[in-house]
């Protein structure tokens, strides 16, 4: 629970190899099948085989500022095909934790996490529509807002977007588990044109944060009417 | 574990099966109850967490997902059916981290409400394996009443749910949704990308990258002259028929190959009333498929 700027002298390795993901990061011999398995590989800046590698060689910076664990689409198929057992999959999850944890995170994936994580800390369920505001709200890109209004339209008409939040009978159970809470618990800057890393993080969203709690508030007074 | 006795499970659906997959949530009580296998929905289950729950604190992301486990337990069950393949993997791993190690246990019922524990002896199951694995093959194959012999079916299975690799399919060269598909009596086509990801965990940050996987996985399934491309995961369908759209306006060309739940297909064939299985909710619409079919 002790903010990051403590005297412990873990190196950076030391740091990965204690996460789930990252204890066999020292097998790696560099055979590239992560890479060549990978099908966001373009996407990203060095992609796992040089990730495995920069963590070997101690280069925190250069690791936890790229943005190639927020494009990691989860599909398993490094960890699978990897010879020496290591979970890549895993391990970039890890990453995303410690480039937020130390103030490196600068992508808009990393912005969608914590919104969706404040939405489940909240309600102990998704609630799409609250999820798509707080991100919005978080990277306050509106071309990229436009370019979802028509899908949104047809979700609507589909019946794809609940209107109120489902709820557990006591969402206290759910702050127990510390889904929001970090070491640092805010993002370095979420703003797509910004291409700094390791700078002051500053507390965002918290204006956000007060509206989302009103809207959710007034939203289950309503649903308490109608659900069981 | 399969025998002629009545099988039950606990049933977890998840938050997107509550919301935007209804339709999966509709087919799969109803194929399972057409079945004779009883699925009782757990009281007060929480998100999962998708691959997002961990990412403040790496505990969370096992007590999230153990919680619902806990819940089954303490509400009597062994067995927890799991329809999204991500919150199956999420389920499916923090019994199988429970159940291995006692200081992952206890920190998880460090973090439960008093009374709630896991005992971590749970087992987690995708709809299609408790099919597969407890219910059988043969026993469906003899319910099929329509047999769908008229289409040509393109499984596409995504990631979570074969991969990482665990005992009931392959993640490299899978078939589960195969064998469901040929028992029901439909044509099978093969197709490279089946077993390739559909982007959809990064839909709303980067839809760029959804469009294009998406629209790549959808032409190979179009190329190998696929009716209806068949699957068992809500945020594969989110990909494959909402981003239909942007894929096509990212590879330059329009698809219109109607994304349907496995449990849909296996409605049909059972004799299921087409109108309670929840097709017009695509944005896709299978009508014509459907029409084409005799439904």
């Amino acid at each position: 629970m002790a903010a990051g700027n403590q005297t412990d002298e873990k190196t950076f390795l030391e740091e990965v190899m204690e996460t789930e993901g990252g204890r066999l990061v020292l097998q790696c011999y560099g055979c590239g099948t992560c890479s060549g398995s990978c099908p966001v590989i373009d996407e990203m800046e060095y992609g796992p085989r040089r990730i495995l590698y920069l963590i070997q060689q101690n280069q925190e910076a250069a690791v936890l500022s790229s943005t190639d664990m927020w494009r990691c689409v989860s599909c398993y198929s490094c960890a699978n095909r990897c010879p020496r057992d290591i979970q890549i999959t895993d391990l970039m999850a890890d990453l995303r934790r410690l480039s937020l944890a130390k103030g490196y995170a600068h992508d808009k994936e990393a912005e969608f996490a914590q919104a969706f994580a404040e939405t489940v800390q909240l309600h102990g369920r998704m609630f799409e529509p609250e999820v798509i505001g707080r991100y919005y709200a978080r990277v306050l890109d509106l071309v990229d807002l436009a370019g979802m209004v028509p899908l949104g339209i047809k979700m609507l008409l589909k019946g794809k977007l609940p209107f109120l939040p489902e709820r557990l009978e006591d969402p206290k159970e759910i702050e127990l588990m510390g889904v929001t809470d970090s070491v640092a618990p805010k993002i370095a800057t979420g703003l797509r044109f910004s291409g700094n890393s390791g700078g002051k993080r500053r507390p965002r969203g918290s204006m956000w944060n007060g509206v989302a709690s009103l809207f959710a508030g007034i939203a289950i007074k309503l649903g308490k009417g109608k659900a069981s | 574990m399969t025998t002629e006795s009545a099988l039950r499970y606990a049933y977890y659906p998840g938050c997107s099966l509550s919301t935007g997959a209804k339709e999966y949530d509709i087919s799969v009580r109803a194929v399972f109850a057409q079945l004779g296998i009883e699925l009782v929905e757990l009281e007060d289950w929480n998100c999962c967490g998708a691959v997002h729950a961990g990412v403040n604190s790496a505990e969370a992301g096992v007590v999230l997902p153990a919680r619902n486990l806990a819940l089954a337990e303490a509400q009597g069950f062994d067995t927890v059916v799991v329809p999204c393949s991500g919150c199956y993997l999420n389920l499916r791993r923090a019994g199988k981290r429970v159940a291995a190690d006692k200081g992952v246990r206890a920190m998880v019922d460090e973090h439960l409400k008093d009374g709630l524990e896991l005992k971590g002896d749970i087992e987690v199951l995708h709809p299609l394996y408790a099919l597969l694995y407890d219910y059988g093959l043969d026993r469906i194959k003899a319910q099929v009443v329509n047999p769908l012999s008229e289409l040509h079916v393109a499984s596409y299975y995504g990631c979570m749910l074969t991969r990482p690799r665990d005992v009931f399919d392959s993640p490299e060269r899978p078939r589960g949704l195969d064998d469901v598909a040929r028992a029901l009596g439909a044509q099978v086509v093969d197709y490279p990308m089946k077993a390739k990801c559909c982007g959809g965990a990064l839909a709303l940050s980067h839809s760029d990258v959804t469009a294009t996987l998406t629209g790549n996985i959808l032409v190979s399934a179009k190329d190998a002259e696929a009716d209806v491309v068949m699957l068992a995961c809500p945020m594969c369908h989110t990909a494959l028929d909402m981003y239909q759209g942007k894929a096509e306006r990212a590879i330059g060309h329009s698809l219109n190959l109607p994304v349907l739940y496995f449990t849909q297909l296996m409605g049909l064939a059972l004799g299921l009333d087409p109108d309670s299985l929840g097709f017009e909710r695509h944005l896709v619409s299978p009508k014509q498929e459907l029409v084409r079919l005799g439904f």
